[in-house]
């Protein structure tokens, strides 16, 4: 603390208004220099000690407004002290996004650094790394410890880099508390999406990581304990003169008026507003998504849902399209139960087939004997650790026949347009033909919607000799996907060469993403 | 012409400011003595006033300060930068403008 009490005014006004430490000791210095200055002059003039300082502290003037105009001006020379509603108000939620992606930057060059200077244990090997791009749960349980630690960092840097601007530009406690309360906000409700092949920005109502919201709020805290402290060991200022002073400084030297008349102000006044314009347009849009999400949910879907399980009902009790159906034992080529999960981590235990109505049904039109599945792999199941052939051999017909009709499934299918199976039909004079199963045409993913509206518009097959022949559930879409259905389609193909009689049959995977299963097959 | 004349009183510091400090660097208390014995104790006011202006002209990078030993004694010297040599030719200019055409109205030329 200064003895002079006008320095010691100066020192602690400075401080009550956010003035920067380093700026903070250097004009105290200065100004303490021309006070002993006066006082020195008013010395060798003949005057007395206590006369010297008070006509020093009368010619330096009232230090405390002397304060308020220094910060003004400090304040006045930057752009965060000129606008700070644009800088602490509207910029901390836009600043989270490049502040986790400069975070995730700085962890893949750690990592990348790592692996050259300690080998290839510190890197993500490639296989592991495609393995789980195409693999979306083993994808999330890599990615989110890692994407949690960024945010983390990334809240916590956005809210030191406003504390440091607020603190440099000098616009005081307020806009500190401002910008982190709007930091805090922020990391409740905007979070980042990693998925295999995707990276986004989502946004929630406020959930349950709610550490998120405390961090901005603590670096505040933190600010604010440190400026009371050193206010405290400062000298205090009488009210009334703090009062006087603030009122003199709103209309003097670089007063808020002054920055009225500035056009880079009111540049960024319009640009606020745009900003502003833009949030409340985009909230309104998406409050009309929701309201027509919610129509979609709770009307449309479930309607259009009901119909079309009317519609596969009536196919299932019609009579049988086929003439003379033979419907192939497949029991003793069966891999997977129905009751077995059909891909999904490996603790799900419960998405499978079970819906599925066991034993002779009529599916599409053409009855099949279901008795559980024909699994084959594809490279989804592959690298989720599951082990099922490439290929089912010899499937035994020993029959001519015209037509072959195919109860099938498959997961994991994300490309369209690519053969995801191939049936081999086995003639009985040694040669044979082949019966392509394609993606989009003959078969679409297990899980999906079966309505119409906004279902996208490849949720129906294209091929003319294929319809969906059943849907149903288990606990696990239900929980997952609730708006999604199981799908299993009913594939009609003509037999390349009738006039021979199929000995077998092989079932084959080309092992794309997908994996293709099997529960009936009927010929005639 | 221009549209309308330069905030010349709000600028009358930093014109001082600026033509003190062409002519040598300065610390604060010898700008404050300065402008006094120039002005003939014409302009008075808080001494103190002086240091929020070359604050901010030192951050607008118009002054560069430097602490300098003389006498025994540490201080803050001011130098005027390129860019202050520049902006004080423009309130120069501007000042000789204004008070030319005050001068005139005052001795009542165009009457």
């Amino acid at each position: 603390m200064h003895e002079a009490a006008a320095i010691g005014q100066f020192e602690r006004r400075l401080v009550e208004l956010g003035c920067p430490a380093v700026r903070l000791r250097e004009k105290v210095r200065e100004l303490a220099e021309h006070y002993g200055d006066l006082k020195e002059a008013a010395l060798e003039e003949g005057l007395t000690e206590s006369e010297a300082e008070a006509r020093a502290e009368a010619e330096l003037g009232d230090s405390v407004l002397l304060a308020e105009y220094t910060v003004a001006a400090v304040r006045r020379a930057s752009w965060w002290g000129r606008h700070p509603v644009l800088g602490f108000g509207l910029l901390p939620p836009l600043a989270f996004i490049p502040a986790w992606v400069i975070c995730s930057a700085a962890l893949v060059g750690t990592c990348w650094l790592l692996g050259r200077m300690f080998g290839s244990a510190y890197q993500i090997d490639e296989g592991a790394a495609r393995a789980m791009t195409v693999n979306p749960d083993s994808f999330r349980n890599f990615v989110a410890p890692a994407n949690e630690a960024l945010m983390l960092v990334a809240i916590l840097l956005s809210a030191l880099v406003f504390c440091w601007l607020a603190r440099h530009a000098a616009v005081g406690m307020k806009w500190i508390w401002t910008a982190c309360l709007i930091c805090s906000v922020n990391s409740l409700v905007t979070y980042p999406m990693i998925g295999p092949g995707f990276i986004g920005i989502g946004f929630a109502l406020p959930s349950s990581n709610w550490f998120h919201a405390v961090l901005p709020i603590s670096v505040a805290l933190v600010a604010f304990i440190r400026q009371r402290s050193t206010e405290n060991r400062l000298a205090s200022i009488p009210e009334e003169k703090r009062l006087n002073a603030r009122q003199k400084a709103a209309g003097g030297i670089f007063s808020k008026q002054s920055i009225y008349r500035m056009p880079t102000y009111w540049a960024m006044a319009v640009f606020a507003a745009a900003v502003l314009a833009i949030v409340i347009f985009v909230e309104v849009m998406s409050a009309q998504d929701k309201a027509e999400h919610l129509d979609l949910r709770g009307r449309v879907w479930p309607a259009e849902r009901a119909a079309t399980l009317r519609q596969l009902g009536a196919r299932q009790s019609a009579a049988s399209e086929s003439s003379n159906p033979i419907m192939i034992d497949l029991k003793a080529r069966v891999n997977a139960s129905l009751l077995a999960s059909v891909d999904g981590p490996a603790n799900v235990k419960d998405n499978n087939l079970a819906d599925l109505p066991r034993g002779i049904h009529t599916f599409g039109g053409v009855p099949f004997d279901v008795e559980g599945r024909l699994q084959l792999m594809g490279r989804n199941l592959i690298e989720s650790g599951k082990k099922f052939p490439v290929i089912v051999k010899h499937i035994p017909i020993l029959r001519r026949c015209a037509r072959l009709h195919l109860l099938h499934g498959a997961s994991a299918v994300r490309t369209l347009d690519k053969k995801i199976a191939r049936l081999v039909l086995h003639y009985a004079d040694g040669s044979q033909a082949e019966i392509g199963i394609m993606a989009g045409q003959d078969v679409l993913d297990w899980w999906g919607p079966i309505y119409n509206t906004e279902a996208g518009e490849e949720h129906q097959t294209t091929s003319p000799g294929t319809e969906l022949a059943w849907a149903g559930g288990n606990p696990w879409i239900k929980q997952r996907a609730p708006e999604f259905s199981l799908r299993l389609y009913r594939s009609t193909f003509a037999n390349p060469r009738p006039d021979l009689e199929i000995s077998s049959i092989d079932y084959v995977s080309t092992l794309t993403d997908a994996a293709p299963f099997l529960v009936g097959l009927t010929i005639d | 012409m221009r549209k309308s004349n330069p905030n010349f009183l709000n600028g009358v510091p930093e014109l001082l400011v600026l033509k003190l400090l062409s002519r040598r660097e300065m610390y604060g208390y010898e700008i404050v003595k300065a402008i006094k014995a120039e002005t003939h104790q014409t302009l008075a006011f808080g001494e103190g006033c002086i240091y929020p202006y070359l604050h901010y002209l030192a951050q607008e990078k118009l002054l560069s300060s430097r602490r300098k030993e003389v006498g025994g004694r540490s201080r803050n010297y001011y130098q005027l930068t390129r860019r202050g040599a520049k902006r004080l030719e423009v309130l120069d200019t501007d000042w000789n403008r204004v008070t030319s055409g005050i001068s005139l109205l005052m001795r009542g030329e165009h009457a």
